[in-house]
């Protein structure tokens, strides 16, 4: 033994003895950051989502990773009163507003005390600069104001106007999604493109950089692991002691180490992609809130319309007969979906047809169509992310075996699958998809769904192409009077659950958890604005 | 003569690198799915696809197109990444460093710990303690890597707390070559240095065990061989103290097969890597590379194989060295049978 | 003249099978080699067996039952249900067919790329030997976990691409094996008499040649199971093998892992028939190779 046997425990009993004078160094370091000590009082917040930050340019943002990056370092022109519980669009960067008789005017009067991060001051020529950004880029959101917005006019510093093509009504409550950029500064950046003496509009300059007058500004972009967000002091809302001052939105694809790192500190919220279970042992858990919310988000699997064989309706009946929505909703913990439009929201329909579970009708269904059970094989891609999703697709894995159906299931990274969306070709058979409400009104899930102008994005994979709807569609936008409206987006919920593009499942309840220092959640139903960082207060 | 030798290593070495270039950028071109159109995006219009293949030169045959990747290698371009937009060298660069410190510190490891036990069990050859050894270093290679570090995971971050789940460090030292430890030194910064430790026992240790194993096992077989031999023998009887031979003598002789045993397990090491920096979401390159596979993002997937592959031959081309250095039967000429 | 001729080209095999009589001997003493032989053994007949064996043959497919999820083990459910209600015991026994298959086809698929490759370039020598020598090279260059991910990138995601994708780093091993030994016996002076004698080269590789290398490659093979299987089920963790709801043990520790710490048992008891299973061949292996003295480091590059 001799010489090496003795070493060998000297080692040992070093390196357990700096482990535990190391535990003990270690609570004192996560206190010194989290502002305990005298050294540092920095409110830092860590933030988990298991979705990869896609882009933080605000003309082509649209999941919900990227809203909260946009939500943070820009502001929109309208912002829903969320501090009053309500999806309703207030005042922001616009502090008033006049609608014009004839429905085809809006004039804005906006704020004199807003600043870019880098100084400027936020004036009308930004506003139009970003619509017009927005229009000609045609990513992301520009579907709400295209064919709609005919010009944008800077009437003086602080007044601009939007001329419309027709009465739009869903107008106002689309503007949350105006994000303003400096326009000085994305046109000193410009590079080379195809918009004339817009360069490429700011295109490869946004795609890493940042123009806004947000809350927040970037201080640093890892875009695998983690983006940090710092506070940007003069922000024109000002600052109140306990808000914070630097967020780290770090990104964890593993839900078992979300749920650890909640539980140990490490984290103060996670996303709410978690699974059911999950939630349930974090509400056990001391010092973790789980903040329940019915929501205002479809969940469902478009099916796709125009891909044999799910482009024959009686096919799709078929499979929105089998399908096991008892089940579905126990698992989510929901409330089953009437239709596309969420329960909740504006305009929904609430004696929309529905379909249950009916075998007999769904294998009468399949006889119609004319393809024998055992004759179809379809794919149903769902995110990897998100569990619950593959226990849907086993669910309607076992459901479709019963009628001769097959399925297989495949999961694929969320930002694959909004790849895929972009393309018919490319769009699986099925998809799981959750929709939270863009904006609101039942046109967020009518137009934004099921009108040709939408396809090519993850909203609209069943790639409806049906001329009645589209028409209805855009008579119910132009509608000025309220009561018309509801009555022809009452008859495109109609329209369209009769053409089967989906099996809507369930509006889930919404689910998210944080420690329970943190103040000021709210979840009013719309996507990515309970993530505004101001509205946190952290108390420890 | 090691001048001529390393020539001759270096020659074999250069056309080795490249045959893997070329089998790995078939591999990745024989990809399914439409990387232009994944590239460009949703709202992409026919022509702008078009336009775009022709840049990224997709339109030529396979040939020009490797031809062209190597001119762009020659000038550090390793193409664009799919997934996160940008330069796949400027990813690497901000990703090597981590897996460097993981892959260090696990080796570091596996031979501080392999070594020592590997002599005991030597010395105890046959014994129930070697049995036993035998059995423990034979489990350490069964242990399915990515299984063990959730478990670890579980116990010491989850019930325990006494270490943290993931990430490299909780605030990190300032960057002067991005391996925490090593600049948490430059730099002084201790506390710095002990949390980038805590961070990187769990990663570290779950990766070094099958390593450590097989280091384990390796010493013991050569030390036995040692034993053997007889100048052991002539030693004893000279009356030289047991500690002297069994360290001064045998180890260092027994050190140039552990030598090459090191350099063999460090391609199982790189391996493994992939799925130990997936369950600690460690952010290196195997982390990377693994995302780059899921995604079909055909330039990283290349690009992190041929840094793997560079990396591994090097490795092993030094060891060689070293093996043809200590060596003195290599060191004046003859062919190494390898 | 030429009956003669052949008659005095002994065929090695008689004495190779005395060596294996001596081994099996030699292999019976060592405990730990036997419990290996044992595990390897039941899981085969594990994996035959599986409907039978398995208390609820069924759930290793797509059936659900969400009703009986997240039960922890107990009577009706040795090893618990999963998440949605699928018993666990059954999934692993199942499991255990995918993970042999992988490693027989991998092993094979190996074996029959890098045996003949070795033959022939051992057996003519030259450039021919160079070119395949280099080949092994260029395919063991990279860790074969890592040759298995970048092959996978390029195929679907699914059980027989990952097989593929593995035993794309595997024959070289065999190639390299088979080569040496062909070297080696080349020289001999029995092969130089039977082939002064006439004897064709077919005549010399089966009797002479393979008879020798058998052992190597079996001892090789064995040890390796373990590992190819380790690295399937890795392929399939990471979402790159067998897809749900196949009772992959590496795609079920993947599903199970989010239920941690809770429902533990529905990634912990794949993981440990992993563990069971590459253990088992490991054990036999290294016994193998005590017993057949078989120094393979001479092989291994």
């Amino acid at each position: 033994m001799g010489r090496f046997g003795r070493g060998f425990l000297v080692v040992l009993l070093v390196l357990v003895l700096t482990l535990l004078v190391g535990c003990g160094q270690e609570e004192v370091t996560e206190e010194e950051q989290q502002g305990e000590g005298t050294k540092s009082e920095k409110v830092v917040f860590t933030y988990l989502e298991g979705q990869v930050i896609g882009t933080i340019d605000p003309a082509k943002h649209v999941d919900e990773s990227s809203l909260h990056a946009v939500i943070n370092l820009y502001d929109p022109l309208l912002f829903p009163k969320i501090e009053e519980g309500s999806m309703e669009p207030g005042p922001h960067v616009a502090r008033d507003w006049e609608v014009s008789p004839d429905g085809k005017t809006y004039t804005f009067y906006l704020r004199d005390d807003i600043k870019f991060h880098n100084g400027d001051l936020l004036t009308a020529e930004d506003v139009k600069f970003s619509m017009d950004r927005n229009l000609a880029l045609k990513k992301g959101f520009s579907w709400l104001w295209q064919g709609v917005v005919k010009e944008t006019e800077v009437i003086d510093e602080h007044t601009v106007a939007f001329h419309l093509e027709q009465p739009y009504a869903p107008f106002l409550s689309t503007l949350i999604q105006l994000f303003i950029v400096n326009k000085d500064e994305v046109l000193a950046q410009k590079q080379d493109g195809e918009f004339g003496e817009f360069g490429d509009y700011g295109q490869a300059y946004l795609e890493n950089n940042e123009v806004g007058s947000g809350p927040y500004k970037m201080k640093s972009w890892n875009r695998g692991s983690e983006f940090v967000f710092e506070k940007f002091e003069d922000y024109w809302k000002g600052w109140e002691p306990g808000q914070i001052d630097e967020v780290h939105y770090k990104i964890v694809l593993e839900e078992a180490t979300k749920k650890t790192m909640l539980k140990s500190g490490e984290a103060d919220m996670a996303d709410q992609w978690m699974s059911i279970e999950s939630f349930e042992e974090l509400e056990k858990t001391p010092g973790v809130v789980v903040d329940k919310a019915p929501s205002v988000q479809l969940f469902h699997l478009p099916i796709h319309t125009q891909k044999p064989p799910t482009d024959n309706i009686h096919v799709r009946r078929a499979i929105a007969w089998a399908f096991d929505y008892e089940t579905a909703n126990e698992i989510m913990g929901g409330v089953q979906a009437q239709g596309p439009v969420p329960n909740l929201a504006w305009g929904h329909k609430d004696d929309v047809f529905v379909f249950h579970r009916d075998l007999d009708k769904a294998r009468q269904e399949l006889a119609e169509s004319g393809y024998k059970p055992g004759e179809i094989k379809l794919q149903y891609v769902y995110a990897s992310s998100v569990p619950v999703e593959r226990k849907i697709g086993l669910l309607l894995k076992s459901n479709l075996e019963e009628i001769g159906i097959e399925v297989e299931i495949i999961p694929e990274p969320w930002a694959r699958m909004t790849e895929m969306a972009a393309s018919k070709e490319t769009t699986p058979h099925f998809m799981a998809i959750y929709d939270t409400l863009k904006y609101p009104h039942a046109d967020s899930h009518t137009y934004g769904l099921y009108h040709p102008d939408s396809h090519g994005s993850y909203r609209s994979t069943a790639w409806l192409d049906v001329p009645e709807i589209t028409q209805t569609l855009e008579a119910a936008r132009r509608a000025v009077d309220p009561a018309e409206q509801l009555e022809l987006y009452k008859k495109v919920q109609e329209l369209v659950v009769e053409q089967v593009p989906s099996i809507y499942v369930t509006n889930p309840m919404h689910r998210i958890a944080y420690r329970d220092y943190v103040e000021g959640y709210t979840f009013v139903g719309l996507l990515g604005y309970d993530l505004w960082f101001p509205s946190f207060r952290i108390n420890k | 003569m090691t001048r001529d030798y390393l020539i001759k290593r270096l020659l074999h070495v250069i056309p080795v690198l490249l045959g893997l270039s070329i089998l790995i950028f078939v591999i990745s071109r024989v990809m399914p799915g439409d990387p232009v159109r994944l590239a460009l995006g949703p709202e992409a219009t026919k022509e702008q696809i078009e336009q775009l293949r022709q840049e990224m030169g997709l339109d030529q045959p396979l040939h020009l197109q490797y031809v062209n990747y190597v001119k762009g290698v020659a000038h550090g371009n390793l193409g664009q990444s799919l997934r996160t937009h940008r330069d796949v060298s400027k990813d690497l660069i901000e990703r090597f460093p981590a897996t460097l410190e993981l892959t260090a510190v696990a080796m570091v490891f596996a031979v501080l710990l392999g070594v020592p036990l590997g002599v005991r069990a030597a010395i105890r050859q046959d014994k129930a303690e070697d049995q036993v050894s035998r059995l423990i270093a034979l489990s350490g290679v069964a242990l399915p890597r990515f299984w063990l570090g959730i478990l670890l995971q579980l116990v010491f971050a989850y019930y325990l707390g006494l270490l943290p789940t993931i990430d490299r460090a909780a605030s990190p030292p300032e960057h002067i070559t991005g391996l925490y430890l090593l600049d948490s030194v430059l730099t002084w910064n201790w506390r710095a240095f002990w949390d980038s430790l805590v961070h990187i026992a769990l990663p570290a240790f779950t990766l070094s065990l099958a390593t450590l194993a097989q280091i384990m096992r390796l010493t013991r077989a050569s030390m036995i061989d040692q034993m053997r031999q007889d100048y052991v023998m002539a030693a004893r009887t000279y009356g030289l103290p047991e500690g002297l031979i069994t360290y001064k003598y045998m180890l260092k002789n027994a050190f140039t097969s552990t030598l090459t045993i090191i350099g063999l397990t460090y391609g199982f090491l790189l391996g493994n890597a992939f799925l130990v920096e997936t369950v600690f979401s460690w952010p290196g390159m195997a982390q990377y590379g693994v995302q780059a596979v899921i995604y079909k993002d055909f330039n990283a997937v290349v690009a992190v194989t041929m840094v793997i592959g560079t990396a591994y031959v090097l490795v092993n081309l030094v060891i060689d060295m070293l093996y043809g250095y200590l060596d003195p039967r290599v060191k004046y000429g003859g062919e190494q049978t390898l | 003249m030429r009956v003669q001729a052949e008659d005095r080209v002994t065929s090695k095999w008689p004495e190779v099978m005395e060596d294996w009589k001596r081994a099996w001997y030699r292999l019976r003493r060592s405990t730990v080699s036997l419990i290996g032989l044992g595990i390897v053994i039941g899981l085969i007949l594990m994996a035959i067996f599986a409907p039978f064996l398995a208390p609820y043959p069924e759930d290793a497919g797509s059936v659900v039952k969400f009703k009986e999820a997240h039960l922890p083990p107990g009577q009706a459910h040795w090893f618990g249900t999963d998440e949605v209600g699928r018993d666990i015991l059954s999934r692993v026994i199942y499991g255990s067919r995918i993970s042999l298959v992988l490693g027989f086809a991998v092993l094979t698929l190996a074996l029959v790329v890098g045996v003949p490759l070795g033959l022939i370039a051992g057996y003519w020598g030259g450039r021919v030997n160079t070119v395949i020598m280099r080949l092994t090279d260029i395919f063991l260059a990279i860790p074969p976990t890592v040759l298995a991910l970048a092959v996978s990138s390029a195929l679907a995601p699914n059980l027989t691409n990952s097989m593929i994708a593995v035993s794309f780093g595997w024959w070289p091993w065999f190639t390299r094996l088979v080569q040496g030994e062909v070297l080696s016996v080349k020289e001999e002076q029995f092969v130089e008499a039977s082939r002064s004698l006439g004897a064709s080269r077919f005549r010399i590789i089966f009797k002479d040649i393979l008879p020798n290398v058998l052992s190597p490659i079996i001892v090789k093979a064995t040890l390796d199971m373990g590992f190819v299987i380790l690295i399937g089920a890795s392929l399939s963790f990471l979402g790159l093998g067998a897809q749900p709801p196949t009772p992959a043990w590496g795609t079920m520790i993947a599903e199970g892992r989010i239920y941690l710490p809770e429902s533990w048992w529905v990634a912990t008891f794949p993981g440990l028939a992993i563990f069971v299973t590459v253990l088992g061949f490991n054990l036999l292996g290294d016994g193998l190779r005590d017993v057949f003295d078989v120094d393979l480091d001479r092989w291994s590059g």
